[in-house]
């Protein structure tokens, strides 16, 4: 399948390519060439060299090729890179013959004097590697504007540029030795960059655009028409220029020459501006997002003792104030007496539990109310009015558990039972007080937790006996066991989406009590689901591990399940230990306390 | 609780042995789950791993080979080199950054470290990218790109990536279990950091300030590091290891600092 993929790929790929041949007109006729300079125009300091840039381009390999240039002996002194020169003419020959498809010339030129100068491509004779004369589209001609140099700029300037020189040359003599380099490079000039990062010998690409298209005479007349700009810039970062109207041209001169008029700066203050607004935008948005983070913490700190609900209020404290030491490890019980002496005797007759919930505290904030949206937001917290109210999900409960019981914990919605179950399950930490358990023998069983519905029952079979903890190993040996037992065996390969609740919590079941390792088994609702038999099966299971030395930690609100199965029972209710003991006499107190309720 | 108890008792070398390699098992399978999740209701399904980003590639060059050609070197590959560590590193930090959040169910149960779920959604970010390689190889033969072998050193300049990305990646899980507007914020973030990156321009192009600001991103050094081992066959500088080393040491760093103290914190929101 990849393989033909691949062979689709090239066939796009060369479809791709012929694209692009198809659309590059120079392709598709015969022989042309052209003289170009890199730039449109260039700007330049009194006394500063400066680069400039010749290619020589055709669209089949050039061989032979002999240009002639002139150049303004009035006011530019020519320093270098020409083959030949004429110095009393101003006249720089460029004359060779190469192996690649484009030559670069990189010239130096000194300004002398202040004021406008030009260099031209003269004339032109380009052959191609059979001998056969190129047609020629473009002569390049550029003007030069001299300006001598100000008195801020002239330090960074100069300091720009003297490295300049010296890796420009250095570059240029690469450019002409290595062919690899050259090539490309001259394949593809490069346009005007617009920024004083030119001015680095790096840069050296950017500094020429080359003349194209006849718009070359256009432009050599008037160059600092914005309009005309645009076209020599490939550069997609410098597009929102465009826009600038304007401003267009300031950019161009500024990396090359400072001493126009004061204007000639501002274009690039604006694009820096843009970028530094839009950074501050940015930056205020997320100072303001942090500070009401913060603002909110700070309130729900400060209001939350105030405005606390009268029930969080009515919590008694106890004499002993455990609040501030709650992560003593000595049980203590002091206001429960009775429940002290039935954990002695378990004890006794029990060994060391292996559950000790210990003085657990566990302390939410609710925010009370509601802002609407931002407005609304700010109103509310300029009024003080965002409050939070402290919730206490476990007050102050202390129970042990021990080998082999089964324990249930009863109690209304949100009083608590699946918090408790979090804390000793290790997934959260009490606020206050201190839960001892062997994590790592806890299994925690929750309904349609932790299934991902697009991926099959087999999928997930794996991943969650992967994080339960079982090994790779342990799973592929126990898969038949767990779908069998779970009866889902036609459906193994079926997405979890389209099973219904009942399959789901087999499915978890059947993992969850795969192995020997649950030696704690907390099961929060899961034996009031699935159909009878189910039930049954799974109890047997149970019954079959609490058999094996395991212990269960069970969550229900049918009191059947609780009066059935456990041996003890814990009822909290709003965050307090109300009870613990016998599960009938448990079950009967809940049930006498609820019609009061 | 048990974690704490866990790591006084010293332990023996098989054991931990067999922890690493469950470790293992867990990343593994999470990350087979998001790969398969991606394309799991398309009919060529894992193919379009690679086919995705080879279609996506072959664009790009058409349209930074004919309407932006003019201006570097072997344009194409430039804008993919950068393009392909741009979304590696994209990818990674966006896919961590709901790691915990989307794992809500897993997280109450999972016994290992909760790092496990940032770790697979950065490994999934990791496969992705071979796969993305794959076309990257293909397309790199296609402009006859020369093999060097400086281009051995592209693993290492990953494993920089995928540290800085891991540890932005825990500042970011955190952070959103907390401030889910987060999520937004750091597109708009992302945004910028990839318009600051350098993927399609030259750099010297730039404004010398703009250029400071990109040379100081760790991102770029990323990208530039790859450019020079991939299309220019040059052992990058020692400057830029050194960059891309205290970026990625840096960050990866404070990322789990920061993701040990709230921990508890996450867990209780979750």
């Amino acid at each position: 399948m990849r393989k033909m993929n691949g062979y689709r790929k090239r066939k796009i790929l060369a479809a791709a390519m012929a694209c692009m041949m198809a659309l590059n007109p120079l392709h598709a006729l015969a022989a042309e060439a052209s003289v170009t300079f890199g730039s449109n125009w260039y700007n330049g300091e009194e006394g500063v060299a400066f680069p400039v840039g010749v290619y020589i381009s055709g669209d089949t390999e050039i061989g032979e090729y002999h240009v002639t240039m002139k150049y303004d002996r009035q006011c530019l002194e020519y320093v270098s890179g020409a083959d030949g020169v004429d110095e009393e003419n101003g006249i720089l020959t460029l004359t060779g013959s190469p192996r690649d498809e484009g030559i670069k010339y990189w010239l130096q030129f000194r300004p002398i004097v202040e004021g406008e100068g030009s260099l031209a491509i003269t004339s032109a004779d380009v052959r191609t590697k059979e001998g056969e004369e190129c047609t020629l589209t473009v002569l390049g001609t550029a003007p030069v504007y001299i300006g001598i140099s100000s008195q801020e700029e002239d330090g960074q300037e100069e300091e720009n540029q003297l490295p300049e020189e010296n890796e420009g040359e250095g570059q240029q003599g690469q450019d002409l030795a290595g062919p690899g380099d050259g090539e490309a490079d001259a394949q593809e000039p490069f346009n005007a960059g617009v920024e004083d990062g030119r001015e680095d010998g790096e840069a050296i690409p950017e500094n020429e655009a080359p003349m194209q298209e006849g718009e070359v005479e256009a432009r050599s007349q008037e160059p600092l028409v914005p309009g005309d700009v645009e076209a020599g810039w490939g550069d997609e970062n410098l597009a929102p220029k465009e826009e600038a109207g304007q401003q267009e041209k300031n950019p161009l001169q500024e990396g090359e020459e400072n001493t126009q008029a004061g204007n000639v700066q501002k274009k690039p203050v604006y694009y820096n501006t843009y970028l530094i607004l839009a950074l501050a935008a940015l930056a205020l948005v997320v100072v303001v997002e942090l500070l009401l983070f913060g603002l909110r913490k700070f309130l729900a700190k400060d209001n939350t003792e105030e405005k606390a609900l009268d029930g969080d209020k009515a919590l008694p404290v106890s004499p002993s104030g455990e609040n501030e030491d709650g992560e003593l490890l000595i049980y203590d019980l002091e206001n429960e007496p009775d429940s002290l002496l039935q954990e002695e005797k378990l004890e006794r007759e029990l060994g060391s539990p292996v559950i000790r919930v210990n003085d657990v505290t566990m302390e939410f904030h609710l925010s009370s109310s509601n802002p609407s949206g931002l407005k609304d937001y700010f109103i509310q917290m300029a009024k003080r009015q965002i409050t939070y109210r402290k919730l206490y999900a476990l007050y102050h409960v202390s129970f042990n558990v021990y080998r082999g019981e089964v324990v249930g914990i009863i109690g209304t919605n949100g009083s608590g039972k699946s918090t408790l179950l979090k804390i000793v399950s290790g997934a959260i930490k009490p606020t206050e007080g201190k839960v001892e358990v062997n994590r790592r023998k806890v299994q925690l069983l929750t309904l349609g937790t932790g299934f991902d519905g697009e991926l099959t029952a087999r999928e997930n079979v794996y991943l969650n006996g992967s994080i339960i903890g079982y090994s790779k190993k342990f799973l592929d040996e126990h898969y038949e066991d767990i779908v069998k037992f779970a009866e889902l065996q036609d459906f193994m390969e079926e997405k979890v989406k389209n099973f219904s609740s009942g399959m789901v919590s087999r499915l978890g079941f059947a993992i969850a009590t795969a192995g020997a390792a649950a030696e704690i088994l907390i099961l929060d609702e899961v034996l009031s689901v699935g159909d009878e038999f189910f039930r049954k099966k799974s109890l047997k299971r149970i019954k079959e591990m609490i058999h094996g030395g395991s212990t269960v930690l069970l969550v229900s609100h049918g009191m059947g399940t609780i009066l059935e199965h456990c041996t003890r029972c814990v009822w909290i209710e709003k965050g307090r230990l109300r009870m613990t003991g016998d599960p009938k006499e448990v079950c009967r107190a809940y049930q006498g306390m609820q019609p009061e309720g | 609780m048990g974690h704490k108890r866990k790591r006084r008792r010293p332990k023996s070398f098989l054991k931990r042995k067999e922890e690493v390699k469950q470790y293992l098992f867990v990343i593994n399978e999470l990350t087979a789950r998001e790969i398969k999740r991606k394309y799991a209701r398309s009919s060529l399904g894992i193919i379009w791993s690679v086919l995705n980003p080879l279609l996506n590639m072959v664009v790009m060059s058409l349209i930074f080979s004919t309407m932006f050609k003019r201006s570097i070197e072997n344009f194409p590959i430039y804008f993919l080199t950068g393009q392909i560590f741009w979304s590696l590193f994209s990818g990674a930090t966006n896919s961590a950054m709901t790691a915990l959040v989307d794992n809500k169910g897993l997280l109450v149960r999972a016994k290992l470290p909760k790092q496990t779920f940032i770790l697979s959604r950065i490994y999934t970010s990791l496969v992705n990218f071979g796969y993305t390689c794959i076309a990257y190889v293909m397309m790199l033969a296609v402009f006859r790109i020369k093999p060097s072998w400086t281009m051995a050193l592209l693993p290492l300049d990953i494993l920089f990536g995928l540290a800085f990305s891991m540890g932005i990646g825990y500042l970011l899980a955190v952070a959103y279990v907390f401030f889910a507007d987060i999520k937004y914020l750091y597109s708009v973030l992302l945004t910028l950091w990839m318009y600051l990156s350098a993927i399609f321009y030259p750099v010297s192009g730039l404004s010398e300030g703009m250029r400071g600001v990109i040379e100081c991103n760790p991102v770029y050094a990323m990208i530039t590091f790859a450019r020079e081992c991939v299309m220019y066959g040059q052992f990058p500088e020692p400057a830029l290891w050194l960059e891309l080393c205290a970026w990625s040491l840096g960050s990866l760093g404070v990322g789990i600092i920061v993701f040990k103290l709230k921990e508890n914190q996450v867990m209780q929101k979750i």
